[in-house]
């Protein structure tokens, strides 16, 4: 009976005290719960946009194949070379834009590096030059240009899982 | 760009441009060491490069550092 008494009394003195402790509880709880969707929301978009930039670098390397399996004479030969340019600027500003928004950790700074790497390795000479050969596809060019999306396309890979691990 | 860059500070915005390939970048501004002689420290100071793609600035310091324009 005194411990019934007890805990009623201390649930009398303590009333005010433990109404604001279940609002703080409450409080840090949709805290922590709105923090771990912001993130599964984060990790969902940053996953969707590393396929998307993956899959629009590696249609760079088609690209490349059908420019330089075309003499520069082709009429279409300015069309397929800007489309490239376009496509390896859209590639560079998304992942500039992906580095910038989950590079926390600096989690994306291969990929910017490796950015660098493709750009050289597709934009290199003899691209856009009038003088340029056909080229086979295993020429050392295309090749770099194949090596240089792989890289990028793994240090995304690689700056996803050190971002969300 | 050179005889610019002899006179005054030069600031070079690349935005705008849909396309720009490395070997022109390279020609432009590792030319600025390989053909005119100039230091990269001394482009350093007096050369301002922007532009809305890191990438761009990035690489165009590295063809103008790069330590292979001794060699060319």
């Amino acid at each position: 009976m005194k411990i019934l008494l007890a805990v009623g009394n201390f649930f009398v003195v303590y009333k005010d005290l433990l109404i604001t402790v279940t609002w703080v509880l409450a409080a840090i709880s949709w805290v922590v719960t709105n923090k771990q969707a912001n993130r599964r929301e984060l990790r969902k978009e940053t996953r969707s946009e590393i396929d998307a930039i993956s899959k629009a670098a590696a249609e760079v390397i088609s690209k490349c194949r059908k420019y330089y399996s075309l003499p520069p004479s082709d009429p279409e030969d300015d069309v397929r070379s800007a489309e490239i340019s376009f496509e390896v600027k859209r590639v560079l500003i998304r992942t500039e834009r992906l580095s910038r928004r989950v590079g926390k950790n600096s989690a994306f700074v291969k990929a910017k590096t490796a950015c660098g790497d493709f750009f050289d390795a597709v934009t290199q000479d003899p691209f856009q030059s009038k003088n340029r050969g056909v080229l086979a596809p295993g020429s050392t060019e295309l090749r770099l240009v194949e090596a240089g999306v792989h890289r990028l396309i793994d240090a995304l890979e690689e700056g996803f899982t050190v971002a969300f691990k | 760009m050179y005889p610019a860059l002899l006179k005054e500070d030069v600031k070079v915005i690349l935005d705008g441009v849909l396309t720009l390939g490395s070997s022109f970048l390279d020609e432009a501004f590792g030319g600025l060491v390989r053909a005119k002689g100039m230091k990269p420290q001394e482009i350093r100071k007096k050369l301002t490069i922007s532009s809305e793609i890191d990438t761009y600035v990035d690489r165009i310091w590295s063809y103008i550092e790069d330590p292979r324009n001794k060699a060319k």
